[in-house]
């Protein structure tokens, strides 16, 4: 059989052929990782093989000419296996690629006041960091930072959760509700910052609304609670309120297209208020589109998470109103 | 071989849709259009129709450099291979002889059976005062001829890069992409990373929630949305971070695109007429101009074509579902690109104009798209679980978009034929945004 078939069968079947068929002396060796990329703290499977060898070392350390280590490495390493017979050298190596460990999310929540007098509202204020969904118990899941005024009837603990690539972290802040013991003194109300008393007052007078899949348009019930809401803003005390429509969509949709439609959601709200008497220059619009949506199944509004729950616009005090008793 | 290679082949061309016709009103009748298949099929290289390329394993020089040696060498490869601007001949074929430097080549070595190369890569790592130095060459081995020897200094992935985009500018006389950037949004901030994924760092912050990276063609702007305020408006930064300008407006303002000369368009909600249409102004948000006039509908998601600085794709639902439509900067001459039912969002103009890619589907399920301007011939690019938002990388050979087909949202990459794909993030990314 001639010399070029012999070689071309070995490179064929196999690449370790090749060597033995030139015929050369020199020790092999091979190495081999159970995986090239890993996370911080996962492990890799380093296993080697040599022939011909006298020496055998991975990554300078003497070891078995045929063996298997199990590392944990910290950084990207290259682990070289190095098979030495005399003067001949034969080396393989192969890089495992380690990702850093995702940062564990972490999170605060607090409470602008810890104790109020019931019909008084508190603002809620959280940040996190290295979180992907954050959710508060009562609110339901909320941007990974932001502040949300409550009044809650009863004394609550808002439990908050932060979960990310790193894990899942809680937090807590408890608000006490004490009755009314008689006069108190009010602070002093300023034009610039939102009132709470007002905040909370406001959304119970003006209420979320919902909407069709795919649908801008307002329902009969719609156009009920606004009709309610209007009421109350057009009254004389509350025609200094400034307030903020927040359009939101269910998650089916394009995160970019659905920005769109969660405006028009909010434009409609808009519109019809404006057509109340709610002059339009009180009434800022945004959109959230899907960002907010927790829904994995149409059911009711009433109802979180749902799809149904999801599209809705939201109506938050921004500012205005005058400052009164509870 | 051979058998491999017409799989691969076949596996392509499975991926693409049959042709399908689009609306090409008002514009007169086209001369035959080359194939789009065919078209694309000739700008990604696979293995047998292009020149062979051989990269040795770089030598480390200087004790201690064995580390970066091995990253040097990974990175350098997968460099190469996603470039695709040639087939790369597997290591295991390579001669046992290293390769340090250009008096160790052996030239019929790696131009004869097995290999066949055309060009070999290869070169050494040394340790200069700290540095670490790369002396990288390219050999044409048929004609034995040197093609490259240069000098790359500094970060070892980054001298990888350079030299791997030395390497496609030789063989193809075009920029490559390996030290091109993309930023992204993970969580609720924007990232800039370099393009394989690695090296990821902050961008200003604004607020509690952005959204939306679009950078500007030449890579010196990076437009965003921000709730900072309670409303969604527009921030252009430079892209070091720079604040530029921004909208202001008490209604949603979104999805901001940079054009080659410098202007921003955006869409908002700011008209009175209950819709959302898009508008131009100045880079800094200044002057804004109404391009679109649809009472109560909404046009959202404005692309400059990078290449003429002229035309904006966007998407409208003006005849019923969202399209993806075309219009002259000025807002004359508004028309649908593609029109095919459904739902599409998020169009992205390749570098060059000749394609726009977009996000299209319905019913909860989304894929990206590839549509050629000129004939308005489409390809599927992506099948697997949901997939939103693509950009083009420099070169328009490649696209990035957002994937869920891992369990959550990351970014992922292709061929501009749907191969190739990989996922370059792993703590979560969305709205890719690729430049220069």
């Amino acid at each position: 059989m001639d010399t070029k078939y012999s070689r071309l069968a070995a490179i064929i079947f196999t690449a370790s052929m090749l060597v033995a068929v030139v015929g050369c002396a020199k020790p092999k060796v091979q190495l081999q990782v159970s995986r090239e990329r890993l996370q911080q703290g996962e492990e890799v499977r380093v296993s080697w093989s040599s022939k011909d060898a006298k020496k055998v070392t991975l990554n300078g350390n003497p070891v078995d000419k045929t063996g298997a280590q199990v590392f944990t490495p910290d950084n990207t390493t290259t682990y070289m296996a190095e098979a030495t017979r005399g003067d001949k050298i034969a080396r393989d190596s192969k890089v495992v690629a380690v990702d850093p460990r995702p940062a564990r999310p972490t999170i605060r929540i607090s409470a602008d006041q810890e104790a109020i007098t019931r019909g008084q509202s508190t603002t809620l204020r959280w940040t996190t960091n290295n979180a992907d969904r954050v959710t508060i118990s009562e609110l339901g899941t909320v941007p990974s930072s932001g502040s949300r005024v409550v009044s809650p009837s009863q004394s609550t603990t808002y439990n908050a959760t932060a979960v990310g690539p790193g894990g899942t972290e809680n937090a807590s802040a408890r608000v006490t509700v004490t009755e009314d013991a008689g006069p108190v003194d009010r602070p002093r109300t300023t034009n610039t910052g939102p009132n709470p008393t007002i905040a909370a007052i406001f959304n119970q007078m003006v209420r979320p609304i919902y909407f069709e899949l795919d649908k801008s348009d307002l329902t009969p019930e719609s156009r009920d609670t606004l009709r309610r809401g209007a009421q109350w803003l057009t009254q004389a005390p509350n025609r200094s309120i400034v307030f903020r429509v927040e359009g939101n969509c269910d998650p089916r949709g394009t995160e970019e297209y659905n920005i769109g439609l969660g405006e028009r959601r909010a434009q409609s709200a808009k519109e019809y208020l404006a057509s109340l008497g709610v002059e339009a220059s009180r009434i800022q619009t945004v959109s959230y589109g899907k960002e907010r949506a927790s829904g994995t199944t149409e059911g009711a509004p009433a109802q979180a998470p749902s799809w149904a729950h999801d599209r809705r616009d939201d109506f938050i005090y921004v500012s205005g109103g005058t400052p009164r008793n509870p | 071989m051979k058998i491999k290679a017409s799989f691969l082949l076949c596996s392509v061309l499975a991926i693409f849709l049959p042709v399908l016709s689009v609306v090409a009103e008002r514009q007169p009748a086209q001369p035959p259009q080359e194939d789009f298949r065919k078209q694309i099929g000739t700008i990604i290289v696979t293995p047998g129709n292009g020149p062979n390329l051989a990269v040795a394993d770089f030598i480390s020089r200087s004790a201690g450099l064995e580390a970066a040696t091995g990253t040097f060498n990974q990175v350098l490869w997968a460099d190469l291979e996603f470039a695709a601007v040639s087939g790369l001949v597997g290591r295991s074929l390579y001669p046992k002889t290293l390769v340090p430097d250009p008096a160790s080549l052996k030239f019929d070595e790696w131009s004869g059976d097995p290999i066949k190369a055309d060009y070999v890569a290869f070169g050494n790592l040394q340790n200069t005062g700290g540095t670490v130095s790369a002396d990288t060459y390219l050999y044409d081995v048929k004609t034995k001829q040197q093609l490259i020897a240069s000098r790359h200094s500094g970060e070892t992935r980054r001298i990888a890069h350079e030299f791997a985009d030395e390497v496609v500018k030789l063989l193809t006389g075009r920029d490559g992409i390996a030290t091109s950037k993309i930023a992204c949004v993970v969580g609720d901030s924007i990232k800039v990373m370099d393009y394989d994924g690695f090296n990821q760092r902050n961008f200003a912050g604004d607020g509690p929630m952005v959204r939306f990276p679009q950078f500007s063609p030449d890579g010196r702007y990076l437009a965003y949305v921000s709730f900072k305020t309670g409303v969604a408006n527009v921030v252009v930064r430079s892209a070091e971070g720079g604040l530029i300008g921004g909208t202001n407006f008490t209604s949603t303002t979104t999805s901001p695109t940079i054009s080659s000369s410098g202007q921003l368009a955006f869409s908002s909600a700011i008209s009175g007429d209950g819709s959302m249409e898009i508008y131009v102004s100045n880079l800094d948000g200044s002057g804004a101009r109404r391009l679109t006039r649809t009472p109560r509908g909404i046009n959202i998601s404005p692309r400059w074509n990078p290449q003429t600085g002229r035309e904006i794709a966007f998407i409208s639902d003006r005849a019923g579902t969202p399209q993806v439509y075309v219009m002259d900067s000025s807002g004359a001459n508004q028309r649908p690109l593609i029109a095919r039912g459904g739902q599409a969002d998020s169009p992205s103009w390749s570098p060059d104009g000749r394609y726009v890619a977009f996000t299209y589907g319905g019913a909860g399920s989304f894929q990206i798209f590839v549509a050629d301007v000129a004939s308005g011939q489409l390809l599927q690019l992506t099948s697997q679980g949901r997939n939103e938002s693509p950009t083009w990388s420099p070169d328009s050979r490649h696209l990035s978009f957002q994937s869920n087909r891992s369990g959550r949202w990351e970014v992922w990459q292709a061929h501009i034929d749907g191969s190739g794909q990989r996922a370059i993030t792993r703590g979560g990314g969305r709205s890719p945004t690729w430049a220069k």
